[in-house]
């Protein structure tokens, strides 16, 4: 054993030096919300928040929608958030279904309301012979249809869970390792301290399908639409044919896209095109101008605390520089390393050399963003077992709820939940008017925005 | 920190969130996700009462090692952190990596690179006859009723005769010599060979990604009993019986035309893929492969567009049953492309 080596396992053991297993330190998953960073609670000790507290009393919640891969509604965090009245499934027609056709109001009575709305709101909008009222009415009024066969992704549950997560409670069962355990059924309350940035918002989870079908995309777009929500997410990129005017169904994705972009904020993902360019939709956000008159989304890019761009998303100077408007916040990896950004986390320059750990940097984050996963054996990060937990039941492990997530679509998760509370919140915006997208977007900057753009 | 009988209600879950939030802490190390509190005191008062309440336990020495086995566990756990219930932490996609892949992808399709590349097929894993699997779907057949899934009857003969016009005229442009690199890739795919899904995911002879070949493979099996299924029951004509004067590149199977296939189980490959990694930067360029292996049937006159577009109707409304029945090749297929092993 080298010098060095015996140097790192002694440090390793010694109380004095940073805890965690592996290469990296150990970390809360809710490090992104403190002051300093976005700045949405005082600290990690108290959890006092000035703004959680105004949005828990507001009138009603920010109503925050999600188009994407279906949500594991039965996630514990995510009890509450879900308002299960309006999740509507687009990826086997393009009308779409209730994943849940049926709510008793009693057990559910918010949801059920929410449906009841909706329902006022497509007789008074004369909707009623659309292809997406009609079928909406048919099956609050018709008979009893079987729930659509969709299964939870986690890349949805994980957006979900960063916007509006709650913290909870869950019954765990130590699982029976032995003949011998059978005999003592070790179970207890667990709480589970994860929390998304606006506990108190209420989230429509829109899903779709991975293939690019203009048709199930329109019909998700007027959906969001029509229940008017005040919020919607859009972390993908719709990969739509070079000659998509040809295309009847493509154009009005277009036109039923940016007719929302005019009702309500839309964020959408910047993506991983060139460092210069941004996919689409996001690629429809456009600089306010006298010759612009639809300014389309906001498109998130991913950022570092002190405001540099991260490895994989676009390039913020290039970006504007071309036109569109973009918003950059926290994600999951380091910042690039090059001569602009300065020599952040160099993997060459090893001092550890049983190990391959490379020194320390005060300003590297050892930080991933962690959110909710798809509960079970499924999702980002599977549980070891073959058991999916149901909304209430028990649970043997609490690892498969959660999972690191990263990418312009956890920044886009990010800015949603930060603007949905400063609205819920009612913050105020401060002075100046500065560009929300010069800086790492947080809690202040998303209050700007919602009161200035 | 309780809530207050004043409190609204909002205000009262306010509270009770921060009651959680204060008592316990979430925290994620390298490769572990795990909560640090005091929950865990409420599992060894129920070890307590189990040995005062149990009075079948009468051998001693077996109680005692029940005591020091769970005892030694919830210990473990009190005196440091609890970590009960806590498990791995996957690492998430390496998204700079998977950014240049995407870029190289892109650029290959542009240029038709990828496209010159897949005229010769590789070689990929095979599988023999997945019987699993099959015993998987057969079962669920009831609950997804995989064989009465909602697909349109076909267009009535007038309209599938009215899309003859554009095969005769891909007949036509198939047989210049520019297209030399189509026809061979119609003579590959006849075979379902998997080139032209695997390529565009960044698998090639050097990295062959073998557990997804063989959740590829499995797709192919199963699709295809699912595909005949439908052919059966619509029954329409091939294109060459619509128009004798059309000249079909390849043989045309025993099997009636709609839905086709190949774009059936192409899409399939597509969408399962997609719901086993989402984020793979090449399912875009993958969708794009399914349609070509689609549409190649096309210009080989095995099928008109509407035979097509079935055969991608009936992948999307497969996607949730093969999640199902083939969640443990979805489990090790992602663990492939995270670069992890399985979870079990």
């Amino acid at each position: 054993m080298t010098e060095t080596s015996r140097n790192s396992l002694n440090r390793d053991t010694c109380g004095s030096h940073p805890l965690g297993k592996g290469l990296r330190p150990s970390f809360h998953a809710l490090w992104h919300l403190p002051e300093g960073r976005l700045g949405v609670v005082k600290d990690l000790t108290h959890f006092e928040s000035a703004d959680w507290e105004e949005a828990s009393t507001a009138d009603k919640p920010v109503r925050v929608a999600i188009i994407d891969t279906p949500i594991a509604h039965d996630h514990p965090n995510l009890q509450g958030a879900i308002d299960l009245g309006l999740m509507r499934d687009f990826s086997l027609s393009p009308a779409g279904a209730f994943v849940l056709p049926r709510l008793d109001p009693t057990d559910f009575p918010d949801d059920d309301e929410s449906r009841q709305n909706l329902k006022t709101t497509i007789e008074q909008k004369n909707l009623e012979n659309e292809p997406l009222g009609k079928r909406i009415l048919a099956e609050i009024h018709g008979p009893d249809t079987d729930p659509p066969h969709i299964i939870p992704g986690a890349h949805g549950t994980a957006l979900a869970g960063l916007i509006g997560a709650r913290p909870a409670r869950v019954c765990l069962r130590k699982p029976d390792y032995h003949e011998i355990d059978k005999r003592c059924s070790i179970v207890g309350a667990q709480e589970l301290p994860y929390c998304g940035i606006n506990p108190f918002c209420r989230i429509v989870p829109i899903s779709i399908g991975a293939g690019p079908d203009p048709d199930m995309l329109a019909g998700a777009l007027d959906y969001a639409y029509l229940i008017d929500a005040d919020i919607v997410v859009i972390a993908d990129s719709w990969d739509r044919p070079d000659d998509w005017h040809r295309h009847d169904g493509w154009r009005r994705v277009e036109t039923v896209f940016l007719k929302l972009c005019r009702q309500s904020r839309v964020f959408c993902a910047a993506g991983n095109e060139p460092a210069d360019a941004l996919v689409y939709p996001a690629a429809l956000a456009r600089k306010p101008g006298k010759d612009v008159r639809d300014t389309g989304p906001w498109a998130v890019g991913a950022c570092t605390l002190d405001g540099k761009d991260l490895s994989y998303s676009p390039n913020w100077q290039a970006i504007n520089g071309n036109g569109h408007r973009m918003i950059r916040t926290l994600s999951t990896e380091h910042s690039r390393y090059d001569r602009e950004v300065g020599a952040r986390l160099d993997p060459w320059e090893i001092v550890d050399e049983e190990l391959g750990r490379p020194p320390g940097d005060p300003d590297f984050p050892p930080h991933d963003i962690i959110s909710t996963d798809v509960p079970g054996p499924a999702g980002y990060n599977p549980s070891v077992y073959d058991h999916t937990p149901g909304a209430g039941g028990e649970h043997y492990e609490i690892a498969s709820l959660y999972c690191r997530f990263s990418g312009t679509s956890a920044a886009t998760a990010i800015a949603a939940g930060l603007v949905s509370l400063a609205m819920q919140s009612g913050k105020s915006p401060g002075q100046g008017r500065a560009d929300p997208g010069a800086t790492l977007f947080d809690l202040g900057t998303a209050a700007r925005l919602v009161c200035h753009y | 920190m309780t809530a207050t009988q004043a409190d609204p209600p909002g205000k009262a879950k306010y509270t009770e969130y921060r009651e959680i939030l204060t008592a316990a802490k979430l925290i994620a190390t390298d490769t572990r996700i795990e909560v640090q509190g005091d929950g865990y005191n409420s599992l060894r008062a129920a070890l307590r009462a189990y040995e005062q309440e149990d009075p079948d336990i009468s051998d001693t020495e077996r109680v005692n090692k029940l005591v020091e086995k769970v005892g030694a566990f919830l210990d473990r756990s009190l005196d440091t952190p609890s970590a009960f219930g806590g498990g791995k932490l996957h690492k998430s996609l390496h998204k700079s990596l998977h950014k240049s892949l995407h870029k190289s992808l892109h650029k290959a399709f542009a240029d038709g690179g990828a496209v010159q590349v897949a005229t010769g097929g590789l070689a990929w894993p095979t599988i023999e006859v997945p019987w699993r699997e099959l015993g998987l779907l057969y079962k669920a057949r009831d609950r997804h009723n995989w064989d009465r899934l909602p697909l349109e009857p076909p267009p009535a003969v007038d309209d599938r005769m009215a899309e003859i016009p554009r095969l005769r005229a891909l007949q036509e442009k198939l047989r210049l010599p520019e297209n030399a690199w189509r026809r061979r890739r119609i003579e590959i795919e006849a075979g379902n060979d998997l080139t032209a899904y695997m390529l565009p995911l960044g698998a090639d002879v050097t990295s062959p990604g073998s557990q997804t070949a063989v959740m590829f493979q499995t797709i192919l099996w199963l699709g295809s009993l699912i595909g005949l299924v439908y052919k059966a029951r619509f029954n329409a004509s091939r294109p060459h019986v619509l128009d004798p004067a059309l000249e079909p590149y390849i043989p045309v199977p025993a099997y009636s035309s709609y839905p086709s296939n190949h774009a059936f189980q192409s899409y399939l490959i597509a969408e399962v893929f997609a719901r086993a990694v989402p984020e793979h930067p090449g399912l875009p360029a993958l969708f794009r492969a399914a349609g070509e292996v689609a549409e190649n049937r096309e210009w080989a006159g095995l099928h008109v567009a509407s035979d097509t577009a079935a055969g991608r109707r009936l992948a999307r409304l497969c996607g949730p049953l093969f999640e199902e029945i083939l969640k443990d090749q979805i489990r090790v297929v992602r663990a492939e492309w995270l670069g992890e092993g399985a979870s079990r």
